[in-house]
């Protein structure tokens, strides 16, 4: 018995990486009230096994040439091991040990516990547009478990407890069918011989599945929450709201929408907000699932952002909103479009041009189904998108006035700022537990 | 122009390399995995190139490269760039150089080439194009002010290097980046913007006689500018230890750094310095990890040499960078490892731990073989610290030759020595956050729709 394998031979370059891939095993998972779990499970997992240390497992790795973690998302995990291929038996060996005889123990637990603790502040204190994206997918999401970080939540990580994480290790591998991802100077035969009749998946149970049957919420106005930061030098302004899914027949339409708007330096809201006004370093857009934060078979957040300088704020609130409700009114220019059908025709190339790339598509259709147009087809659909097209796309997927918003920034400054959004639904100010 | 001996990275990347009679040189990368390339412009120019009156303006020159030339209007540079297929297209900023980079399909070399030589000599620096970048680079300075990180940083360097530029910010101070005016530009491009100060980096699946062509027309008659000054001489390494404290209103747990100086990227010491690096903290059953981190005192626990992580020019600095658990203080970091380079220096380094970090080591190099762009900034990089872009490959042989002894005695002559630079972030009193109306982080029903 053996796992399907997706295979990308890279030769010449003597590493494998394997990664073993579990469908619906994301941190959607996460029970309410211990957001944090499924990552601390993952981590836990990685922390001594088959009754060695921490260090003593790690340390027979290492000297391989190999490490080994995860990589958690909102929908799916990935256990994962890349070693010099000279060592992948024994590698390999070691992997399997913390996939199946983790040890779990409680004082692992307990240091991991308070690192994920201080881990969560820091990245906060470092980082205020993580914590304004955060309140952002959160409040689009209206507190349903798809819309949280794997790393979880302060409260949801005091919760933790030991028997929590070992539970969740018993029960989180029985999602879906799981798959291996494999990249390596090996052949195919070679890895499968190798590497997927030796793995089998750690034994789960089903935990149920958030996704199924998602509706996307939708406030009746704009919802603006503000999100108190004093003193500092620049603010942060997310917004946006729920649109399409990839598995859509006019996802194209949307690319080129991404692109144009917000996806480069090329982009209107780059060119505007940064090139013209100098309000801000940075202004672009993005669909959500394309950051990995959704599955990309859902519809997912398109969302906008920028982080004026705290005095120009007051200009690029507005500015911003402007921006989108005239896309939406008016799409693009004839110009426009022309750029960016020139664009995503001649960039095709970079879709498929690694091994790890190649890999990463396959793995993509085993998890969402979706399977990227060759170069023929998307030229053929971008050269018959008109400004009608994306016009009719705009205004049946997106909608300027309902929306949420989080505008960070000291509280006395940007709270003005906020009432004079035109449209406003609701206003909240978030009580953020971290720093 | 004139042919470069070539040679095999890694037995794998056939480079060849070229120079042209005006000083300018390119070095084309082959690999043929797919129709597109990494192009990469290496300019010998960074912060610490910039005279006293001058901190940061390397930075927002850089910013300065995609707005207008003679040919182009402004705007024009990215919207080619964009229409020939171009992603990932950028620049930054270092002590040593600027670097201009795009991956685009090979279909679209040729016109990529032609913008980035017309914008090597024929840039227009107008005061409202000066004054629009001068918003976003004054806001880039204030996202950094907001991260501690930044500012922790900034103080190792300042008390690293007293007289060195490395001491000064890249992004440099917003007093005198408030004031560049025209003529500094105008006076900074002359300076450094030529073909004798530029390396181009093409890496990925092309036809080099026609690549070599397109270079030809558009480099080979560009007109020299003034050559590459001197580097400024190294800071002696300090005698006595160093001590610096700061504190930040946004951080609840502290952090330090440990510094001592290094004798530069082409001593004969330095692969026995990045081994003994990747002994000390490379992985989680390392030395420095085990004993802070995995003993609950650190969240995070890592060394590096600066001089081949950058790569740098001039001396620079072996690091140890730590990050306490809450409520723990630095000192009893610095303790540990005090403890361990005197356990160390006593007892040797252990052969596992040896054979853990040259296998280690081998990991992190191969990996970073896996795309065209770390291709081409690896062979960059070095070509520009220390004039020898295989420098990567000859630092991992050598690397994997480097005994314990010699560890032993560039432990003792680098690392525990008086000349220590410790920096310490604490939490400190600041403005608290404001009354709210909704708490953060309540859970609502999976599926939930309105």
């Amino acid at each position: 018995m053996s796992m399907r394998i997706l295979h990308e031979r890279f030769a010449g370059i003597p590493l494998t990486h394997v990664n073993c891939i579990f469908p619906g095993a994301g941190s959607c998972l996460d029970p309410g009230g211990r957001r944090g779990l499924t990552r601390t499970t993952l981590r836990l997992m990685f922390a001594g096994a088959r009754g060695l240390s921490n260090a003593e497992l790690n340390g027979r790795l290492e000297r391989l040439g190999a490490s080994m973690g995860y990589s958690l998302a909102n929908d799916h995990l990935a256990l994962g091991m890349v070693t010099l291929t000279e060592n992948l038996d024994a590698a390999l060996d070691l992997f399997l040990a913390a996939m199946h005889e983790p040890n779990l123990d409680a004082q692992e637990f307990q240091r991991l516990k308070a690192d994920a603790l201080s881990a969560w502040q820091a990245d906060r204190e470092e980082s205020k547009s993580l914590k304004a994206q955060e309140v952002y997918l959160h409040e689009t999401y209206r507190g349903g478990p798809q819309g949280y970080q794997p790393d979880g939540t302060l409260d949801g990580l005091h919760a933790l407890d030991l028997a929590a994480a070992q539970d969740h290790y018993r029960a989180l591998f029985g999602q879906a069918e799981p798959f291996l991802a494999v990249l390596t100077d090996l052949s195919r035969e070679e890895a499968e011989r190798r590497i997927a009749q030796r793995i089998a998946p750690p034994p789960g149970k089903s935990l149920g599945n958030p996704w199924a049957g998602f509706q996307p919420p939708r406030p009746a106005g704009r919802r603006v929450l503000l999100l108190p930061d004093p003193g500092t030098e620049t603010d942060e302004i997310v917004l946006g709201g729920f649109t399409a899914a990839e598995t859509g027949p006019d996802w194209h339409v949307h690319r080129l929408i991404t692109l144009l708007f917000g996806g480069d330096m090329n982009s209107r809201l780059f060119r505007v907000v940064r090139g013209e006004r100098g309000l801000s370093y940075g202004a672009s857009c993005w669909y959500e699932a394309q950051h990995g934060h959704c599955p990309r078979n859902q519809v997912s957040p398109f969302t906008l952002y920028t982080f004026p300088s705290a005095e120009h704020t007051a200009e690029a609130l507005p500015l911003i909103l402007s921006l989108y409700e005239e896309l939406v009114d008016k799409g693009f220019t004839a110009e426009e479009l022309q750029r960016g059908r020139e664009t995503l025709r001649r960039s095709h190339a970079f879709l498929s041009d690694t091994p790890q790339k190649k890999l990463a598509l396959q793995a993509q259709e085993a998890l969402y189904g979706i399977r990227v147009d060759d170069e023929a087809t998307n030229r053929a659909k971008l050269e018959a998108t008109s400004e009608a097209d994306v016009l009719r796309v705009l205004r049946a997927t997106h909608d300027p006035q309902r929306l949420t918003l989080v505008l960070l920034g000291d509280p006395e400054r940007v709270a003005p700022l906020a009432r004079k959004v035109p449209g406003i639904e609701e206003i909240l100010t978030i009580q953020y537990p971290g720093p | 122009m004139q042919a470069l001996p070539p040679f095999s990275y890694f037995a794998r990347f056939p480079v060849h390399g070229f120079r042209w009679p005006n000083g300018f040189q390119a070095l084309l990368v082959h690999n043929p995995l797919a129709p597109v390339a990494a192009f990469l412009t290496h300019y010998t120019v960074g912060s610490a190139s910039e005279g006293e009156s001058e901190r940061g303006l390397a930075h927002f020159f850089e910013h300065m490269m995609f707005r207008e030339t003679a040919r182009l209007r402004d705007g024009d540079f990215d919207r080619i760039m964009a229409e020939a297929g171009g992603v990932g297209l950028n620049a930054s900023t270092s002590y040593d150089t600027t670097q201009y980079y795009v991956s685009v399909p090979a279909e679209s070399l040729a016109r990529v080439i032609e913008v980035e030589a017309d914008r090597m000599v024929n840039l227009r620096l107008s005061p409202d194009l000066i004054e629009k970048e001068r918003g976003a680079v004054l806001g880039e300075m204030r996202m950094y002010k907001d991260m501690p990180s930044d500012q922790f940083y900034n103080a190792l360097m300042a008390a690293a290097f007293q007289r060195h530029p490395y001491r000064h910010p890249i992004i440099g101070y917003t007093e005198q980046v408030a004031a560049f005016g025209t003529a500094d530009f105008a006076r900074f491009y002359r300076a450094h913007y030529a073909p004798n100060r530029a390396l181009v980096l093409i890496a990925g699946g092309f036809d080099e006689t026609e690549v070599l062509r397109l270079l030809d027309v558009a480099y080979g008659n560009l007109p020299p500018g003034a050559p590459r000054p001197e580097p400024a001489s190294a800071d002696p390494p300090p005698r006595v230890a160093r001590r610096v404290e700061l504190t930040h209103d946004k951080v609840s747990s502290e952090s330090l750094y440990l510094a001592t100086h290094t004798p530069g990227l082409a001593h004969a010491d330095l692969p026995a310095l990045s081994l003994l690096a990747s002994v000390l903290s490379d992985g989680r059953s390392s030395p420095l990890h085990r004993r802070l981190v995995l003993d609950g005192l650190a969240t995070s626990a890592s060394c590096g040499v600066l001089d081949a992580d950058y790569p740098l020019v001039s001396p620079g600095l072996f690091l140890v960078n730590v990050s306490l658990q809450h409520g723990v203080a630095a000192e009893r970091a610095e303790a540990v490892w005090d403890a361990l380079l005197v356990e160390y220096a006593r007892d040797g380094i252990p052969p596992a731990e040896i054979e853990r970090a040259r296998n280690q080591v081998r990991l992190g190099t191969y990996s970073s073989l896996q795309t065209n762009m770390s291709l081409a900034r690896q062979l960059g990089g070095f070509w520009v610290a220390c004039g020898d872009a295989r420098f990567g490959e000859t630092l991992l042989e050598r690397l994997l030759v480097v005994t314990a002894a010699e560890l032993q005695r560039v432990l003792g002559a680098y690392l525990a020595v008086p000349g220590r630079i410790a920096v310490i972030q604490r939490p400190g009193a600041g403005p608290g956050s404001g009354a709210g109306a909704a708490a953060f982080g309540a859970d609502a029903p999976a599926g939930a729709g309105a």
